[in-house]
């Protein structure tokens, strides 16, 4: 456990819909310590992408928009930040990574211009120099060749050496904080790893607090030291990995856990599914949001439930938390 | 979860119901529609609206401004200015429909041509509409009346040869699209002729797209007549236009500085006119054309 | 990228041969006979059997085409049939005013046209983008020949600012060059700015909501250089594109604007070409109006190589 990096507090994330501004994200709190992994999980649809953006500022506004919270970056508060001061945060000391590599490349300029040119945005650098770094930068996240390569356009690579590009952009000044928005969804299964390991090493060598959205719980179990499952815009339990994942404490987890398919069944191409469906925006219950689909729910559960500590760095949001025993990874 | 389920049939009214629907939604669409009425109307009924003959000179009153005799003035030879944009109205209008049935005459059949059988008919008439494309339809235009000679319906018909590549485009395009169709094979195989197949899939399908490109290039002949009546190489006298009164009314630019304004406007109102209904019909067809 | 120019280039060729033989055609669509079309009904013997010798009517016809085609090759369209010059004189010293002119009315599109479509664009759906969209919408609509008559009107009639007629080479007086082109560089130009802003707003309304730009934005770009470097560059193609096919509006517009100012440029040429029925000379200016719009098209066609990339790669 290093300090704290990031903080998200009491967060909440309005959205227009058809219906009228309704909230997409309510109440919710996270902590980034430096050093470590924390991942972010959730079906789609949760919440967990507009809270990623949300972090640095990217909301789509007038679409979406942040209603209340704070986001401290070290003493720094990036939500009261003017256009100004947030360009000269974004990239220096908080940058994300996005899920489209293919596309998250202007395709009219090289790689070495794209780095160069997040690099003089938050140094005087001459451009010899920046070029000189890119290329060092490319060689950092695995990119042969790269003093060649650093003059190709990105249509010349593959999605994998893509992401690798946009982490070497990510990192180029150093930020605290990463943010990864599902690096590896649109990747090959073998590549995955890989950018998931280069951005571990990220964290664990250079100190940076990395936030990892995913909906792939085997994702999370290999990569992140903490984890956040959301459901329907809230945070409903949270932990280090371990304890989540082998002793969940909410029935979303539960389920989460069981819907991962097993070798065999993933052979034979069963995948399990949770029964139901996320409620819509502007039909959320007032208790708890995933009693409709929870095999355990009782009369208790449509009382507006709150998100309770329960031991050192755990917290969950079921009010029977202390009676049900759930079942998580390797428990029969 | 409440959600309605329809009980019993339900009747979905036709495209073109669907589409005049739509249509009628859009408010320029409609206002543009109406201008287009009025406009015509002023021109069917022009006995009836004109205040003065058009023709009638009156060499005392030249040049003269608005006044309740005259409600747009006089030209430079005494005549009512309102009387000769009422009844100019007519040839405006009718000179563009001249160039738009001249493309269309030419474009269509080539283009169903072009886009169903493909091959060396299909290269060959693209590149002939590629090379008129090439040339800007004024020279086009005023090349053919320097050799058939100045008169609205040979200026209209080389105007409209200039159009034809446009229609051609549009309707080759659509050929070319439905004939990848599978059900085109299979009614093949059943045994339909190219004739048959051209009825009853293609033509149904290259109407909206031909439709909207029609108005537009109305709109566009409005402008060709104009600047080739403004040049004194279209309409002759005694017809008039809309074109040729704004030429007068810049002859006169010294003497009476209000008189291209009427002509100037009328033009400008009727090009806006158009584009705005093809505008607005290729926003209510679109949909029709995307479901096939 | 020599490869991709020289087939480009190539690819003329057919269209080119097309117009010729359009042009060529000419002569055959009057109706009657050409030399007494010409020359009038009361013209002598002797004078329809010199057009007609000029014209080359007494020769078969593939013969005739292919002489002509090898003179025009050569750049000679023969003699005025109105005035006793060479054709080729005629345009070559009508071709500076309209090329000046053009070029006049490019920059005032440009210069107009794209940075209307970039503001426009940047923010789509706002009270800016309407403005401007319904100022261009305007704009398209507005007859050239009436634009100039307005801005004669009161530019030049009314307050004496422009002159309202007249013509000196920019190679004589560049001020005054410049001060004569002022009112009909608007006129001119005014209808494919309007274009230009159109096609530039949709370009940039586009990339603006691209996945790369939001990279840009998220890695702390400044918002300036978002604009003028990455959604320029993206939204190139379509601006130029479309400033390209500005050429035969350009064109076209000018033949009335020249007729409007007194300007001796190749429009003026053919107008008084129509109106006497030389043949030749409108021959000859068709010809070389269509070679300035395939070149034209052909200077957009490379430039795309060198705004995109995988362009010159394939």
């Amino acid at each position: 456990m290093g300090d704290v990096a990031l903080e998200l507090d009491r967060i909440t994330i309005s959205a227009a819909t058809e219906h009228g501004r309704l909230l997409v994200v309510d109440d919710l709190s996270l902590t980034l310590d430096r050093g470590s992994i924390t991942g972010l999980v959730g079906e789609s649809g949760s919440g967990k992408t507009v809270t990623a953006l949300a972090a640095t500022r990217l909301l789509p506004e007038p679409t979406l928009r942040l209603e209340s919270g704070s986001i401290r970056l070290g003493t720094a508060s990036l939500e009261t930040m003017d256009a100004h001061e947030l360009r000269a945060v974004r990239g220096a000391r908080i940058a994300m990574v996005f899920q489209e590599p293919m596309t998250s490349l202007d395709p009219v300029f090289s790689v070495a211009s794209l780095i160069s040119e997040v690099l003089r945005s938050h140094a005087p650098i001459t451009r010899r120099a920046a070029r000189q770094e890119a290329i060092r930068l490319l060689n950092q996240v695995g990119i042969a060749d790269a003093a060649q390569r650093v003059d190709q356009y990105p249509f010349q690579f593959s999605g994998g050496m893509r992401q690798r590009i946009l982490i070497a952009m990510a990192m180029a000044c150093e930020p605290e904080v990463l943010i990864a928005d599902e690096p590896t969804t649109a990747l090959d299964v073998t590549v995955q790893a890989q950018i998931l390991e280069l951005i571990r090493s990220i964290a664990v060598d250079r100190g940076v607090a990395v936030l990892l959205v995913t909906h792939d719980l085997a994702v999370v179990s290999e990569f992140c030291d903490q984890v956040a499952v959301m459901y329907a815009g809230q945070i409903v339990e949270t932990g280090s990995t371990l304890d989540v994942l082998t002793a969940p404490a909410h029935p979303y987890t539960a389920a989460l856990v069981a819907s991962v398919p097993s070798a065999t069944q993933r052979r034979v191409g069963l995948v399990p599914t949770i029964d139901g469906t996320v409620p819509a925006l502007h039909e959320m219950p007032t208790g708890c949001r995933f009693a409709p689909r929870c095999r355990h729910a009782t009369e208790r559960c449509t009382e507006p439930v709150a998100l309770q500590a329960a031991g050192v760095g755990r917290s969950n949001r079921c009010v029977r938390s202390d009676e049900l025993t759930l079942v998580g990874v390797g428990r029969p | 979860m409440t959600r309605t389920i329809a009980v019993g049939p339900t009747r979905t009214p036709g495209p073109i119901k669907r589409f005049a629907r739509r249509f009628a939604r859009q408010p320029i669409a409609m206002f543009a529609v109406g201008l287009l009425v009025v406009l015509t109307l002023m021109a069917v009924l022009a006995p009836l609206i004109a205040t003065h003959d058009p023709a009638l000179q009156n060499l005392r009153a030249r040049n003269q401004g608005p006044s309740s005799g005259h409600w747009f003035g006089t030209d430079d030879i005494g005549r009512d200015l309102f009387s000769r944009m009422v009844y100019g109205a007519r040839t405006t209008l009718l000179a563009p429909v001249i160039a738009v049935t001249v493309g269309m005459v030419l474009g269509v059949p080539t283009g169903l041509l072009a886009g169903f059988k493909r091959g060396p008919i299909d290269a060959v008439l693209g590149r002939v509409a590629d090379a008129l494309l090439a040339l800007p339809g004024l020279i086009v235009a005023m090349a053919i009346v320097a050799v058939r000679g100045p008169s609205m319906v040979n200026a209209m018909m080389a105007v409209g040869l200039n159009f034809a590549p446009r229609f051609f485009r549009v309707v080759r395009g659509t050929a070319l699209a439905i004939r990848e169709e599978t059900f085109i094979d299979a009614s093949r195989i059943a045994g339909a002729s190219d004739t048959r197949l051209i009825r009853s899939h293609v033509l149904p399908n290259i109407a909206p797209p031909l439709i909207v490109q029609a108005t537009i290039m109305l709109g566009v002949g409005v402008l060709a007549e104009a600047a080739l009546s403004f040049l004194g190489v279209g309409v002759q006298p005694p017809q008039a236009t809309w074109g040729v009164l704004l030429r007068r009314g810049f002859d006169n630019l010294s003497e009476a500085r209000y008189q291209s304004i009427p002509p100037g406007i009328a033009i400008t109102v009727l090009i806006l006119a158009f584009q705005w209904v093809g505008d607005g019909l290729r926003d209510s067809l679109g949909r029709e054309v995307r479901r096939g | 990228m020599l490869t991709y120019s020289a087939k480009r280039l190539i690819g003329l060729l057919p269209l080119l041969a097309l117009i010729s033989l359009g042009a060529f055609v000419l002569t055959y669509l009057t109706p009657g006979d050409a030399a007494i079309v010409i020359a009038g009904e009361s013209a002598s013997p002797e004078r329809l059997s010199e057009i007609r010798e000029q014209l080359g009517l007494d020769q078969p016809l593939i013969e005739q085409f292919f002489r002509w085609l090898g003179n025009a090759v050569r750049g000679d369209f023969g003699r005025s049939l109105v005035i006793d010059r060479d054709v080729s004189e005629l345009i070559s010293a009508r071709l500076g005013p309209t090329v000046s002119l053009v070029l006049a009315g490019m920059t005032v599109a440009a210069l107009i046209g794209i940075p209307a479509g970039l503001v426009a664009g940047r923010r789509p759906g706002t009270l800016v983008d309407r403005g401007v969209t319904f100022i261009a919408t305007l704009g398209i609509a507005i007859p050239s020949f009436w634009l100039a008559t307005i801005l004669i009107s009161t530019f030049a009639v009314q307050h004496r600012i422009f002159p309202a007629i007249g013509y000196v080479s920019p190679f004589d007086d560049p001020v005054a060059w410049m001060h004569r082109m002022v009112l009909p560089a608007i006129a001119i130009g005014a209808a494919s700015a309007a274009e230009v802003a159109r096609q530039t707003r949709s370009a940039v309304s586009d990339v603006v909501q691209l996945d790369h730009v939001r990279t840009s934005r998220s890695l702390g770009v400044t918002d300036r250089r978002i604009m003028w470097k990455h959604v320029l560059k993206n939204a190139a193609i379509p601006i130029v594109t479309v400033l390209g096919l500005q050429i035969g509006r350009l064109l076209a517009s000018g033949v009335v604007i020249e007729l409007m100012f007194g300007i001796p440029g190749l429009g003026s040429l053919a107008v008084n070409s129509v109106g006497a029925r030389d043949i030749p000379t409108i021959q000859g200016i068709v010809v070389v109006v269509a070679l300035f719009v395939l070149l034209t098209n052909l200077v957009v066609d490379l430039s795309y190589a060198v705004l995109n990339p995988k362009v010159r790669y394939q």
